[in-house]
């Protein structure tokens, strides 16, 4: 059965700006199924909010999607035949317009901005639920109330007539989940929706978060930079570094087989709750200015398993097993030896 | 100089020569103010009735959540602010005690070289306006710490130290990214070999993989320049790497003071216990769904709190005594000290440490 | 390709790349001050560089009137009274040779009024750095060269007509910008400083002072401004000096004006005082002269100077306005304004059009200075895109 929902290949989107040209997501390769959670993770400039933006074709300017597909599977039954080509639709048409918060919904990290000030929550969300179906008025009025009662914020037939300023951060980010669900999409695309919270706060928010993704068998893509979430809640996990997915796999190879450099010496580096204490091992120097990327893999003079080809071979996506792929030179030749162990 | 002569809360330990310093009592209440006249309507209860100690030498950590109150008592040492009520005593190098709270203006000067803070957003804690050299000079020149032909130099060897190239020096912040500016910071901060530091969220502004160089950058420095931290945060793996002991708050309060080890493994205060199981593990294997506690309801507002024990409403073991009756910080042994009227009683889970 | 270099630290043994620029160009960036940072984006914007440059071209004919107008504004020929503007005609008989039209007389086929007409047969030669009547540049320099004038000395050269009393309207421009655009100069520097000062006061002299000081520009700020200047005006006496009255005019424009600036000021010091580089200074100790000076008002320089570019030209329609109306200068001082008086009436602008050319001079210092000062605000933040 195909429960692919979002395939995505070759996406690349730059940034043209007066200093240069920024490769934001430089071929990137991504697949999201019914009823399962990937992870996107990576830190500050490495294209991860970019990407999931180019999903509904809300890149900012002067972003621009410049080649690939984002294949969404709007399950008319057909099957194959009718796929979409997110890219090729027209960020102010009518498709993409029907796609966004009923097909493919967002919830974004900064609950205070992306909810509007000068309306109500019920307002917002009824203003989601009336674009996209035929109910009226008192209809989507009742099913505001519902939803937020489903995100379980309390007394929801009082809320909904209130102002977002009213709200505490984790009520906030409760209130525009509810918008996002409203009108029971796919596809839950949520950028670092708990970077912003406290951490008691972010637990109960997780959990209701896979509490819906069940309830309404939906797939979610969740942005994060937190390896512990991470942990917590990926079914699968993509790391991206520079605009390129350095490694993809399921969440237990992810952290406890990984493959690519970058992701092994990602998981040295962090402090653990768990742990005892030793010396951290961090990684050396630092994410290079995008203007200025390094030649040949973008990781490698960062890299403490680098060889001279690093700097010269931009490595390709090595599949290592079925639900594993890596992009690292250390991999591209054992890839096709039979017999043969990663020698590291 | 004032010398403490009264016993404190924390028992007699400023007579402690181990002590760096103290803070009892600590209450910073900000008033809130309406209309045109600016009318007092009510206080926001930042720090109330805070006390601990800081140990020569030791890390302590001070962990809590938005609105808890550690970056207000973290300012309050530091006399950014100054409190409504309680003391600060400050150790000297020459062994007498003095309480910072009590002073004012310039009194203050001869303490700024001793006290020094790293601020959390490297961006908008260096004066964009300022080379490099002239903002980790500044302190210097300005309470002539050293000779004017002393300070490049002085200024570039720390610089060194704190792992960034002399010849930046010239460079204006924007130059440089979070990392470097944190450097920065820190060099500022420790230009004139200050006893205590604070760190306030040093860390929480950067990227993962810069914050193991940052961290590892404080422990080496922390070593070579004999200094003590109070290392505020609301990361607990990062408390929990960095820190030795740790003090937990809660709007405004103390709740649990605790050796690192001890305070992971087995609190005693119902909230600190529902922080560590909120806290995500790095490991799949050890998801805590089910296990995980919940607590209902959000943080209780500084400004109109609850009656008795501040965090009641939301705490699952709570009775009818916590409704109405605040409790004060006990000594329950094993230097654990827990604002909870049945600390003795409740049986709480801590973390599991991996194997 | 970026080559890097390794450093160990011994001690540290944390692995730090020093990063070896071979591009030269970014070093560049990394070591520019603010102001470079400042121009580099303020070059990018086109509108704003050749605002910059009319704007420079103004002073510089201010600073040099002498030189580039034909004549001096108070010269005068009653014969070639009212006459209109003689366009320059570049090419003759396929040469390069500009000339102007001469004059005849004609009567006026309606009100049989004698007035002054091109007369196309007659060609005045126009020559480049001519001589004419003496002058003395700035007050110091004795010279007699001018920028444009007729090949012959004497002849007629109106390039925009005269005026009732026979004066050059090109000339007596040239020379207005002398005192329209010092006005709008010494006006703005009055505004500065008592808007930094009474700003500053009001931001960091706590609560209290603040309040009273808010209210009372708030008070000012809502009286009418044409009122007030009218009344404040018709104070100065008759019998003053038109140099004492030029001072009184830019006193009573700076006295309003410089409300604007102290509440731009406050905000600035209001937020900066939250910023935490400012309670690094302070945990420093740096004390309070020095915390304005030198960590708060750099920081916000740049916005001043373009909050002041922006005022400028506010000043100028000032000026004119109040001279237009006739309570700022008057006869024999020239200005914009003074020499729009003559329009007042429909009559004259019915007949003689080209006496509202000053207008325009006015029309494009204001807008080249507004392009400027937008400019200017856009780049008053190089930090932004970062």
């Amino acid at each position: 059965m195909p429960d692919t929902l979002i395939d995505v290949k070759g996406l690349k989107i730059h940034f043209f700006t007066d200093e240069g040209v920024v490769r934001a997501v430089d071929g990137v390769d991504l697949t999201l199924k019914r009823g399962t959670t990937l992870a996107l993770v990576g830190e500050s400039g490495c294209g991860k909010s970019v990407a999931c933006r180019s999903f509904l074709q809300i890149v900012h300017s002067p972003g621009k999607i410049i080649s690939g597909q984002i294949l969404f599977n709007p399950e008319t039954g057909n099957g194959q035949t009718d796929l979409i080509d997110i890219v090729k639709l027209h960020p102010k048409g009518r498709q993409i317009r029907d796609i966004r918060g009923k097909e493919i919904s967002m919830v974004f990290q900064e609950p205070m901005t992306s909810l509007s000030p000068m309306y109500t929550i019920g307002n917002q969300i009824m203003e989601n639920i009336q674009l996209h179906s035929q109910m009226n008025k008192k209809e989507a009025r009742r099913l505001s109330i519902d939803m937020l009662d489903k995100v379980g914020i309390p007394r929801p037939d009082r809320l909904v007539d209130e102002y977002p300023f009213r709200l505490s951060g984790g009520m906030r980010q409760r209130a525009m989940i509810a918008m996002a669900l409203s009108c029971n999409p796919k596809v839950l695309i949520a950028d670092e929706p708990t970077t912003a919270l406290d951490v008691t706060t972010q637990a109960n928010i997780l959990d209701l978060m896979l509490d819906l993704q069940k309830q309404y068998n939906m797939a979610l893509l969740f942005i994060t930079h937190d390896l512990g979430v991470v942990a917590e809640i990926a079914d699968d996990v993509a790391v991206m570094y520079l605009g390129k997915i350095v490694e993809r796999s399921d969440v237990n190879t992810i952290f406890n087989n990984s493959k690519h450099p970058y992701t092994q010496a990602l998981l040295r580096s962090i402090p653990k709750i768990t742990m005892k204490r030793e010396e951290l091992d961090p990684i050396k120097g630092m994410v290079p200015n995008p203007y200025r990327r390094p030649g040949g893999c973008p990781f490698h003079p960062r890299c403490s398993q680098a060889i001279p080809e690093c700097n010269l071979i931009v490595p390709a996506v090595t599949q290592l097993a079925e639900n594993h792929a890596v992009q690292c030179l250390l991999y591209e030749n054992l890839a096709g030896r039979k017999a043969a162990e990663p020698a590291l | 100089m004032i010398e403490s002569i009264q016993p404190s809360p924390n028992g007699s330990q400023l007579k402690d020569g181990s002590v760096l310093l103290e803070v009892n009592n600590l209450k910073m209440h900000f008033a809130i103010t309406k209309g045109i006249f600016g009318r007092v309507k009510g206080f926001t209860k930042a720090a109330d009735d805070v006390s601990f100690f800081i140990q020569k030498g030791e890390t302590l950590g001070l962990v809590g959540e938005s609105g808890c109150g550690k970056t207000t008592v973290g300012r309050c040492i530091v006399r950014a602010y100054r409190p409504t009520s309680g003391e600060i005593l400050y150790r000297q190098a020459d062994d007498s005690v003095v309480d910072l709270a009590k002073l004012r203006g310039d009194e203050l000067r001869p303490f700024r070289k001793d006290l020094r803070m790293i601020f959390q957003d490297p961006y908008s804690s260096l004066n964009p306006r300022m080379t490099v050299f002239d903002l980790i000079n500044e302190v210097l020149k300005v309470n002539q710490l050293a000779k004017p032909n002393e300070m490049k130099e002085r200024v570039e060897h720390l610089l060194e130290r704190v792992g960034m190239r002399p010849e930046y020096m010239q460079r204006y912040p924007h130059a440089f990214s979070g990392g470097e500016r944190q450097r920065i910071g820190i060099a500022r901060a420790l230009i004139t070999n200050p006893r205590l530091v604070i760190c306030d969220e040093a860390v929480s502004g950067l990227d993962v993989s810069i914050r193991a160089q940052i961290l590892n950058l404080l422990e080496e420095l922390q070593a070579d320049f004999d200094l003590t931290y109070l290392f505020i945060s609301h990361d607990l793996s990062v408390i929990r790497h960095i820190c030795d002991r740790i003090v937990v708050m809660y709007v405004g309060k103390v709740v649990e003071i605790a050796d690192g080890i001890e305070l992971y493994t087995n609190p005693r205060h119902p909230y600190t216990e529902a922080l560590m199981s909120a806290v995500p593990v790095i490991n799949p294997n050890a998801r805590k769904r089910g296990a995980r506690i919940r607590l209902e309801g959000d943080i209780a507002d500084p400004s109109n709190p609850p009656a008795g024990c501040y965090f009641h409403p939301r705490c699952r073991y709570a009775q009818e005594r916590c409704r109405s009756e605040a409790p004060g910080l006990r000594d329950t042994g094993n230097n654990h000290f827990v604002a909870c009227h049945f600390a003795e009683q409740l049986n709480l889970a801590g973390v599991r440490m991996a194997d | 390709m970026i080559r890097r270099l390794f450093l160990r630290k011994p001690e540290t043994e944390t692995l730090l790349p020093a990063n070896v620029d071979v591009d030269a160009e970014n070093t560049r960036v990394e070591v520019a001050s603010q102001w470079q940072l400042m121009w580099w984006k303020f070059k990018r914007h086109k509108v704003a560089m050749i605002g910059g440059i009319v704007v420079g071209l103004y002073y510089l004919t201010a600073l040099l009137a002498n030189f580039v107008a034909p004549s001096h504004f108070t010269t005068y020929n009653e014969q070639y009274v009212n006459a209109p503007p003689q366009t320059i005609r570049l090419f003759r008989d396929g040469a390069f040779a500009p000339y102007v039209n001469g004059y005849k007389f004609e009567r006026d086929p309606k009100s049989f009024k004698k007035t002054w007409a091109l007369d196309t047969s007659v060609t005045i030669p126009v020559g480049f750095f001519v001589r004419g009547e003496s002058y003395r540049l700035l007050g110091i320099v004795p010279g007699d060269i001018h920028l444009i004038g007729p090949a012959k000395t004497g002849d007629p050269f109106y390039l925009l007509g005269t005026d009732k009393s026979g004066r050059d309207v090109f000339s007596r421009i040239i020379f207005s910008s002398q005192i329209s655009l010092t006005v709008g100069l010494i006006g703005v520097a009055i505004s500065l400083i008592l808007g930094i000062l009474i700003g500053g006061v009001s931001a960091l002299a706590g609560p209290g002072v603040d309040n009273v000081i808010q209210r009372m520009i708030e008070v000012l700020i809502s009286i009418p401004t044409i009122p007030l200047w009218l009344a404040l005006a018709a104070v100065v006496p008759i019998y003053w000096t038109p140099v004492q009255v030029y001072f009184m005019i830019t006193v009573i424009l700076s006295l309003v004006g410089w409300t604007g600036m102290a509440r731009v000021v406050r905000s600035r010091f209001l937020a900066l005082r939250e910023e935490d580089f400012i309670l690094a200074a302070t945990l420093d100790g740096v004390p309070r002269g020095r915390m304005i000076m030198r960590h708060m008002i750099p920081s916000f320089l740049s916005h001043i100077i373009a909050s002041v570019t922006l005022s400028i030209p506010w000043m100028i329609l000032g000026e004119t306005a109040l001279s237009f109306l006739g309570l700022g200068l008057r006869e024999p001082v020239v200005s914009w304004g003074v020499m729009l008086r003559e329009t007042q009436k429909v009559g004259v602008l019915a007949s003689f059009p080209w006496l509202l050319y000053p207008a325009v001079a006015v029309i494009v210092v204001v807008l080249a200075l507004n392009f400027l000062g937008d400019g200017l605000r856009d780049a008053a933040d190089p930090y932004q895109t970062r």
